[in-house]
């Protein structure tokens, strides 16, 4: 688990597909989006003023694929990566 | 785009919730392109004045609201909901919703909800309460996520939910009173901020045909600010981040309408259903809009009515007529030229009073400064409103503004429709009862006190950053101790260059926690902190007011407005200031006892003002216990100033402030004024203006004076350029009118060009007259007392304790008076410091002519409460069983603690119950302090103090001639005059029998060291040595940027203040800081007529000297022996 995965997104920035592990999975429903958040105070070195999202706040996303269902983070617009599996 | 407004926002002032300033919130809010915003704080209005008035400035549309808990029958929460007041109701829904948030404060509970660890205090409304009050239809109710009924709906509860929403459909029947809150955080599906419930809300609300309305719930302005609200719910909790359940993520921000709209469509998935959401959700806002002036009285002054002020027919012509019938009382001996002066004086003030309406506000305070008077307590308005003859004639204010050139335009003008600030001072002992007869007089629907915010500044954020962080007590504090000179925003700046915080610096690089520490503690900066009362303001309205401003209680027994300060004039209330000063209390202490020993009935507010005799001692900078003028600088300054007059201890006063003292406007005066110097008025036209201060402009009038006669352009115009000189901003336009208008009047450009740079640097310096003179009365009447009657005016101040020197300087103060101080006794002392006459005692052949004097002497008793560790129940019980025939009577009915019996015979409070009396000397009586401690000893011994047998009548043996019937112990050694000395430091901080330094006499004697009275005979660079004990030390910050360090020590004869300068200071500046009983060497250094200061060389300690010398001296003796 944990590592950077490649995911394709929609025109409205929804994945359809990623890939991991060498493999690659379709995403078969409308996807979950949520935001979660983060322990800063035990994460962070510095939360001045302006950084206070990107230190608290974590996109999360709950994909139905052909393989099951998968939950996503993504930290920044080019990170992603697989938290979970489970059906 | 749809249009949409938030209608769920707390500010800052939501404590320990809010992170944004409704300010910023409405700035943001326009620049969003919204036409309408609310702010709906937790459990108050506390940011609603604010927020209007920004609406107002911003041509945004203001709705109002609170967010409330709710409890049911049971008092169950059924959690927070927002109510939203409508507008455009003359008044309706304001008022409605000010009920409501007074009500939701009655029910406060005291004690902290142990289980959630939070602060909560129990606020809010009970269902049924809130539904009776919302029967009108003036409100909306909002029940949100965090209802009962939200909570069915995240737990998946639909038919629990469908009951319970009917619960409340059912009390809330008014069409529009009730409606379902949608919101969104976007939070993991299942979690009551998801939009998988928010979804389900709106299929309740559309199953049950109530309205369903669109909000985000909003706690700050910007995703980033939701770091600060973790912060906050850390300090809101009382625990550390990560040990409570913090927010779910960064999305309860000020969202965009295109964001909410996105928001709407992915909750219903419907787009239809999405913009009906916003359009129920911008009905709902327009029906909440405010029209604040006719809704919430904006900006209409509203006094008591009339007939709570006892007036009938037209206030004006009432206040006319007091004003006017008064002259003759103020200004009796008149003769034309000033009467017609004083008409005229009136004549203009009238008519702008009239002008403004403000008939009735006059009429108000004058009517609390007279019921104020009938109670017998002292009172005097500061300020400017001294300025204000309308004033001085309805008894309001003590100086007379025709005598001291006081400007009305200062007070009050046309110019400026708010309503004027009126201080008044009272005795700081009796200011609780005042507001209880105010809210009395003016009955409880009129009257409030105000509320004040605090901020986070400094220490207070370090300390709550640092709880949020889970930093352990003890490192929070020693950063804290660091803080407290910098504010929060600027500390990381301070950081960097600050040496004495490079310690510090050096830990926040190394330590992460550290680092946000910081962060979070500069995020913090200036945020509300604490709600509490305003200490002395007082809000009198009309029978309208509760209907104006929500209450609350305010832990002084009467209720306070959510409102602070400057919300006053906005709403158009009217705010008395009633200031506790202790110097009125202490003059009323001595004007009391000089009645009580004397039967001489004096009114100090009519003693003249011009005596010599007074002013001489102030001159002699003998001020110690003077109001004003006792700190080390302000007595240097009266050396230099020699002040003749009333109008000197104006300017004296207005002075010493450190931009007169910075800006070089002192030395200027004083050499004008002594002649060293011609003043230069800079043109003939300024001279009238500037004659009394020798050509140097001090005060706000000066400078009003001298805008109107160069421009033109009035007083009142004036005034109003003389506050824009203040501000950054409309400088410029003052500047451009000031050349121009003096200019076309043909003041020569070198002339204008002096005087602009002269106003320009003003703003900081200025001081306005008024209120110094308003300050020197109260100066001159302590002055007074302290020269014509020194006892009684003491023992105010051993009462009051109103300066800035600690008692034992006053007690040295007076005994250099030649005032008698008479020991703690436990047959007269009370809790008071009372004046007492010495009378004849029995007839004794022996009577000397020393004796006889002396019986006739006035002194100060010292009071029971000096002594160490005795409590409020043993005062209490002397007092009341006083007089005592001996020491067991006393043991048996006052009841006094062990170590309370024996400390008061230790300073010889028991004395006189054994016959000995305070003059050392009587051959009578061969008892010593010693023996009296050993009966107490004896008696202390008593396992158990036997019960008082209290029917059998004492016998009074004092008729027979018997000196005692009690047997004491004799024998015992006599105590020394330093021993009883230093029992008294020790148990009262006093050293009541002779001045602490009298017992170092011989060595001080042989060392040549000098009493402080006689330095001011000396020549300029004498080499001299002073001791006494150290009263004040004072490094003020200096220009140079190093550090000096300023000394002043009593020895009983006078003050002595020495300068310690770097070289100094490298000798002894170990003793500078900690030791009391010091001993200076230095050179004299003239300063003024009568002043005179010390070049300090050295200092030394004078108990290790004296332990030298004592040695020293046993070894001159044991040499002399062996010579003999």
């Amino acid at each position: 688990m944990g590592g950077n995965i490649q995911v394709s997104l929609s025109q409205n920035g929804e994945p359809v597909e990623f890939k991991w592990q060498g493999a690659s999975y379709r995403v078969v429903e409308k996807p979950v989006r949520w935001f979660s958040r983060r322990q800063w105070w035990v994460e962070a070195s510095r939360v001045q003023r302006g950084i206070g999202k990107e230190v608290l706040e974590v996109e999360m996303w709950r994909l139905h694929t052909n393989a099951g269902f998968v939950e996503l983070m993504h930290p920044t617009p080019n990170e992603w990566r697989l938290v979970r599996t489970y059906h | 785009m749809s249009n949409f407004t938030h209608l769920h926002v707390a500010s800052a002032f939501s404590g320990h919730y809010g992170v944004t300033r409704p300010e910023q919130m409405a700035e943001a809010a326009v620049a969003s392109g919204f036409s309408a915003l609310a702010i709906t704080d937790r459990d108050g209005l506390y940011g609603a004045v604010k927020h209007i008035g920004a609406c107002l400035q911003l041509g945004l549309a203001p709705i109002i609201g609170v967010d409330l808990n709710i409890f049911d029958d049971n008092g169950s929460s059924l959690g927070r909901c927002v109510i939203l007041a409508h507008g455009n109701n003359e008044g309706a829904g304001w008022a409605t919703l000010c009920k409501i948030v007074s009500v939701a404060h009655e029910r406060r509970a005291s004690a902290r909800n142990a289980k959630q660890g939070q602060r909560d205090k129990g606020i809010g409304i009970g269902r049924r309460t809130l539904a009776e009050l919302l029967a009108n239809g003036n409100c909306t109710l909002l029940l949100g996520p965090d209802s009962d009924v939200g909570r069915e709906v995240v737990a998946g509860n639909r038919v629990k939910a469908d009951e319970l929403i009917e619960n409340w459909h059912g009390l809330f029947k008014y069409p529009g009173s009730f409606g379902i809150e949608i919101v969104s955080h976007l939070t993991q599906p299942g979690t009551a901020f998801s939009s998988l419930q928010a979804r389900r809300m709106v299929e309740l609300a559309d199953a049950h045909k109530i309205p369903a309305v669109l909000t985000n719930a909003v706690r700050y302005l910007e995703p980033d600010d939701a770091l600060t609200a973790d912060v906050l719910d850390a300090a809101r909790h009382l625990e550390a981040l990560g040990l409570f359940e913090e927010q779910p993520n960064a999305q309860a921000w000020m969202k965009p309408a295109q964001k909410m709209l996105a928001l709407a469509i992915e909750i219903t998935e419907d787009r239809a259903r999405a913009l009906e959401l916003f359009d129920v959700t911008a009905k709902l806002a327009e029906h909440c809009r405010l029209d604040p002036p006719k809704d919430c009285g904006w900006g209409k002054p509203k006094t008591p009515e009339q007939s709570a002020l006892g007036i009938t027919g037209n206030p004006f012509e009432v206040l006319w007529r007091k004003a006017h019938s008064a002259i003759e009382h103020y200004y009796p001996n008149a003769n034309d030229k000033l009467l017609q002066q004083v008409q005229h004086r009136l004549g203009q003030e009238l008519i702008t009073i009239n002008k403004l309406g403000f008939a009735t506000y006059f009429l108000t305070v004058a009517d609390v400064a007279q019921m104020i008077r009938d109670m017998k307590i002292r009172s005097q308005a500061r300020g400017s409103g001294a300025g204000s003859l309308v004033n001085y004639l309805l008894g309001i204010s003590g100086v007379d503004p025709i005598e001291h050139d006081l400007l009305f335009e200062r007070f009050l003008s046309t110019e400026r429709s708010s309503l004027p600030d009126i201080d008044i001072d009272v005795e700081s002992a009796r200011r609780h009862d005042i507001y209880h007869a105010i809210f009395k007089r003016y009955g409880s629907q009129r009257v409030t006190l105000l509320s004040m915010q605090s901020k986070y500044q400094g220490r207070g954020a370090m300390r709550d950053s640092g709880l949020a962080l889970g930093l352990a007590d003890d490192e929070i504090d020693e950063i804290a101790k660091n803080m407290w000179r910098f504010s929060a925003r600027n500390f990381r700046g301070a950081l960097a260059t600050k040496p004495e915080l490079a310690n510090f610096a050096s830990v926040v690089e190394e330590d992460r926690r550290m680092n946000l520490l910081v962060d979070i503690t500069e995020r913090l900066d200036r945020l509300p902190r604490h709600i509490s009362m305003h200490p002395c303001g007082v809000i009198l309205g009309d029978a309208s007011l509760l209907n104006l401003t929500p209450v609350e209680p305010s832990g002084a027994g009467l209720p306070m407005s959510q409102f602070d300060k400057d919300d006053m004039d906005p709403m158009g209330m009217l705010k008395l200031d009633v200031l506790g000063v202790r110097m009125q209390s202490a003059m009323a202490y001595a004007v009391r006892e000089i009645e009580r020993v004397s039967g001489k009935v004096l009114d100090l507010d009519a003693v003249p003002r011009d005596d010599a005799a007074t002013f001489k001692a102030i001159r002699t900078t003998n001020t110690l216990g003077i109001f004003q003028i006792e700190s080390p600088g302000q007595r240097e300054l009266t050396g230099k100033h020699q002040p003749t007059k009333f109008n000197d201890l104006t300017i004296q006063i207005s002075l010493f402030r450190p931009g007169p003292m910075k800006g070089n406007m002192i030395a200027p005066y004083l050499d004008g004024r002594h002649g060293f110097a011609k003043p230069d008025f800079i043109h003939k036209d300024l001279e009238p203006i500037l004659r009394e201060t020798w050509g140097v402009v001090i005060f706000h009038e000066h400078v009003i004076r001298i805008l109107s006669v160069m421009t033109g352009c009035g007083l009142a115009k004036a005034d109003e350029m003389r506050r824009s000189l203040e501000n950054p901003r409309a400088n410029h336009l003052v500047q451009q009118f000031f050349r121009k208008e003096a200019s076309a009047r043909n003041y020569s450009p070198a002339v204008i060009e002096r005087v602009w740079q002269i106003l320009e640097g003003f703003s900081s310096f200025g001081f306005c007259k008024a209120h110094g003179a308003a300050f020197a009365l109260p100066t001159y009447q302590s002055a007074w007392l302290k020269t014509h009657y020194p006892v009684e005016f003491m023992a105010g101040l051993f009462t009051h304790d109103p300066g800035m020197y600690p008692r034992r300087l006053l007690l040295s103060e007076a005994r250099r008076l030649g005032v008698n101080l008479l020991p703690i006794d436990v047959n007269c002392s009370t809790d008071e410091y009372i004046v007492e006459k010495s009378s004849v005692e029995k007839r004794s052949v022996e009577k000397s002519s020393v004796e006889k004097s002396s019986a006739e002497k006035i002194g100060v008793r010292m009071a029971l409460t000096e002594v160490q560790g005795i409590s409020e129940a043993e005062v209490a019980r002397i007092i009341a069983e006083q007089p005592f025939v001996d020491i067991a009577d006393f043991y048996l009915r006052a009841k006094p603690a062990r170590r309370t019996m024996e400390r008061l015979a230790l300073i010889g409070a028991l004395d006189a119950l054994a016959g000995i009396k305070p003059s050392h000397d009587d051959a009578d009586v061969a008892l010593t302090r010693g023996d009296v401690l050993a009966r107490v000893r004896q008696l202390n011994a008593i396992k158990k103090r036997p019960a008082q047998i209290t029917d059998q009548p004492t016998l009074d043996f004092s008729g027979l001639g018997y000196s005692q019937t009690e047997q004491l112990p004799t024998g015992n050694p006599e105590m020394s005059m330093a021993e009883r000395v230093q029992h008294e430091l020790d148990i009262m901080h006093l050293d009541v029998s002779q001045h602490v330094l009298e017992q170092y006499r011989p060595m001080l004697d042989e060392m040549g060291v000098i009493n402080s009275n006689e330095l001011v005979g000396l020549r300029n660079k004498s080499e001299v040595l002073v001791a006494g004990v150290r009263v004040a030390t004072q490094t003020p910050p200096m220009r140079s940027g190093k550090r000096v360090v300023f000394i002043t020590l009593d020895d009983g004869t006078g003050c002595s203040d020495a300068t310690f300068f770097d070289e100094a200071q490298s000798r002894c500046s170990h003793i500078l800081f900690n030791t009391k009983l010091v001993i200076i060497s230095g050179k004299t250094r003239r300063t003024g007529v009568r002043g005179v200061s010390i070049m300090a060389e050295n200092a030394w300690d004078l108990k290790e000297l004296w332990n030298q010398w004592l040695v020293a001296v046993e070894d001159r003796k044991q040499t002399q022996n062996l010579y003999v």
